[in-house]
């Protein structure tokens, strides 16, 4: 009778995901849609911004986190990330770069506060100590001022480092 | 299925066009929106942010220039005026909302410098400290970047009540106005008040407002708002305390500090008929003289009930006065309570309704300093339930080696972590031997012992025991360490031991 009331999750790439509902309404979309009213049995929500892949890691964090609450992380951080977050976040945050951006990107579309945070955190102790150029590097950013424009930023903030 | 689009969902799309005009390449595969950018930076500290971050490229460039950073201007005194003019002119100075400056003596000729700077963005601004007097800050209240204020910390800037500040005009927003330590003329106050209605706290310490300037502020609908009012020694007097009793407006406040403003008994009989303490929360009369009929006025003022701070310290109150605050059941929800210096220990009957009061095993934070306890003895801290209470000070009540005692022994005080036990004469090395044998207090980090007779080697011993927390802190027992370097001294040798 009790039955775990379930929901199922499709990605971009159409693949369906079958969540206990409680899991899922960790997301504040998911949360929003459900609360609309719909009566079926298995509601099929679609997530068409979200691959499969990061949304398998998601799911996969909305699973731990919905009986144990993330605790937040101080700002700014100090030392590493992982000097501050549990175990499991540890070994959850062993991804590829390309996985971790997309990550965020999910966490911010399902609207997910506590894995945006926890995302964006690591990506924060990515940077730390890293130089504008070594940024870019790993973002693929590319430069877009002018030598002067850089030289004169440049000029200007040398004093920030008692700001 | 109706899907909502959510707060990120619409600034991405709005992003993805303006990063194509800003990126040549525009298709980068992991672009990360504004937003995004954000919380990333709200990780990392300034100086990363200023010297590398806003580097990146122009979208982290604007990102930088939309967060709330706090620019710190107090390691800067080696900084002229053209310097500060450069810094405050930054082409990123519109990073900062929130601006420090304290001690900057030359900020007086300086204050344009902020004003006219491109510090467009403050809403929060403390110039503390700075000796910028009446005219200059009349003179930066007039420029456009103050428009926008929220919060605004003046306090100890030689301000005088010679002549009015009419820039108060300008700052409508203002919600936090911090004047403490400054002269505020009648008509000063005035322009605050009819001008700055949004104000919810208002610091007036050290300003010597007295009666006639609070009445100022009780009698305008604009005070509505406040809920913090700080009032120490503004020389109140009674009729202070009625003048706030009788406004018609000051229904909402949950903070009142005032510290030795001469309130006597009267005065705070109406303060607690009033009515206008209904939703105060801490409530602070240390240094008046409201006696012992004033504690009672307190002790049955059922409007008291939400209030979870009281200091009576100080105000000549006898046993009855703290029987009838112990006894009251108005006073339940209290987490700190300082009642030290007052005039307890005559007669038995403030320490008995001690032992029997409901509401002790709530407090967090107890002062009961410069009371006389000896007359009771270790039974008033075997009796008492101080199960809950982290800080508690016992300076100067002439407590005894056993009540030392019983506090190292007893359960009840297993959450204390700053106990104070200084000048009380009769404690020597058997009460640091008692520390040195505790179990129970592992989370104390703080032992005041000045002036009690435990020597240096007690001093060792105590630090010896390890179910102390590692960073307890011992302060010495000599009266007569003349210098700093002399006390360092000891203790450096105490800790080579």
């Amino acid at each position: 009778m009790s039955e775990t009331k379930q929901v199922e999750l499709t990605s971009k790439d159409k693949v369906s995901f079958k969540v206990d509902r409680d899991v899922i309404l960790m997301s504040g979309l998911v949360k929003d849609m459900l609360e609309e009213g719909d009566e079926d049995e298995t509601p099929i929500i679609p997530i068409p911004n979200v691959d499969s892949k990061p949304l398998q890691k998601v799911i996969e964090y909305c699973q731990y986190h919905h009986k144990e609450p993330a605790q937040e992380i101080e700002k700014p951080l100090k030392g590493k990330i992982e000097d501050v977050i549990c175990d499991w976040d540890k070994k959850f945050l062993e991804i590829d770069q390309s996985l971790l951006i997309e990550l965020i990107m999910a966490a911010n579309y399902l609207n997910i506060k506590d894995l945006l945070d926890l995302t964006c955190a690591k990506v924060a102790s990515m940077i730390k100590g890293k130089s504008p150029e070594q940024i870019r590097e790993m973002f693929g950013i590319e430069n877009d001022f002018t030598p002067e424009e850089e030289a004169k930023i440049r000029e200007e903030n040398k004093w920030c480092e008692e700001a | 299925m109706k899907r909502k689009q959510t707060f990120g969902d619409q600034k991405n799309e709005k992003k993805t066009k303006a990063n194509t005009d800003l990126l040549s390449s525009g298709n980068e595969p992991f672009y990360l929106p504004d937003e995004m950018i954000t919380i990333i930076l709200s990780y990392l500290p300034n100086a990363q942010i200023l010297r590398r971050c806003i580097l990146v490229s122009k979208q982290w460039l604007i990102v930088c220039g939309n967060l709330n950073l706090v620019l710190n201007t107090n390691s800067w005194s080696s900084c002229g005026p053209v310097t500060l003019k450069k810094r405050l002119n930054s082409s990123f100075a519109n990073c900062f909302t929130s601006l420090h400056i304290e001690k900057r003596t030359s900020l007086k000729d300086e204050i344009s410098l902020i004003g006219e700077s491109k510090l467009t963005r403050l809403q929060y601004l403390t110039i503390g400290k700075s000796s910028i007097n009446n005219s200059g800050l009349d003179a930066f209240l007039s420029t456009p970047n103050v428009s926008h204020l929220k919060y605004l910390n003046l306090y100890y800037n030689s301000l005088k009540s010679d002549s009015t500040v009419n820039g108060f005009k300008n700052v409508p927003n203002l919600e936090t106005l911090v004047l403490s330590r400054n002269i505020l003329s009648k008509d000063t106050i005035r322009v605050i008040v009819d001008n700055c209605p949004k104000l919810k706290c208002l610091k007036l310490a050290e300003t010597f407002i007295e009666s006639e300037g609070l009445e100022i502020i009780a009698s305008s609908e604009n005070m509505s708002n406040l809920v913090t009012l700080d009032l120490a020694q503004t020389h109140l007097l009674s009729t202070g305390a009625t003048c706030l009793a009788n406004s018609p407006y000051l229904n909402n406040l949950t903070f009142l500090e005032m510290y030795w403003c001469g309130i006597e008994t009267s005065g705070i009989k109406d303060l607690c008929e009033s009515g206008k303490l209904k939703n105060l929360r801490t409530l602070g009369l240390c240094r008046n003289s409201i006696g012992t009929e004033g504690a009672k006025y307190i002790a049955n003022c059922e409007d008291l009930s939400h209030l979870t701070e009281l200091n009576i310290g100080f105000n000549e109150i006898m046993d009855e006065g703290a029987k009838a605050i112990f006894e009251s059941s108005h006073l339940s929800k209290l987490r700190s309570l300082n009642i030290s210096k007052n005039k307890m220990g005559g007669t038995s009957e403030g320490y008995d309704a001690m032992i029997q009061c409901k509401w002790l095993k709530n407090l967090h934070t107890f002062s009961i300093a410069d009371n006389t306890i000896s007359y009771y003895g270790s039974t008033l801290f075997q009796k008492c339930d101080l199960s809950s209470v982290e800080s508690l000070d016992l300076d100067n009540t002439r407590i005894k080696t056993s009540s030392a005692k019983i506090i190292t022994e007893s359960d009840t005080y297993q959450n204390l972590n700053d106990l104070r036990i200084s000048r009380n004469s009769t404690l020597d090395d058997d009460t640091a031997q008692d520390f040195a044998n505790s179990t129970t207090l592992t989370k104390l980090t703080y032992l005041d012992i000045y002036r009690t007779k435990i020597s240096v080697s007690g001093i060792h011993l105590i630090k010896k025991n390890t179910n102390f927390p590692a960073n307890l802190e011992v302060d010495l027992p000599f009266a007569n360490v003349e210098t700093t370097a002399n006390k360092l001294r000891i203790i450096e040798s105490i800790e080579e031991e």
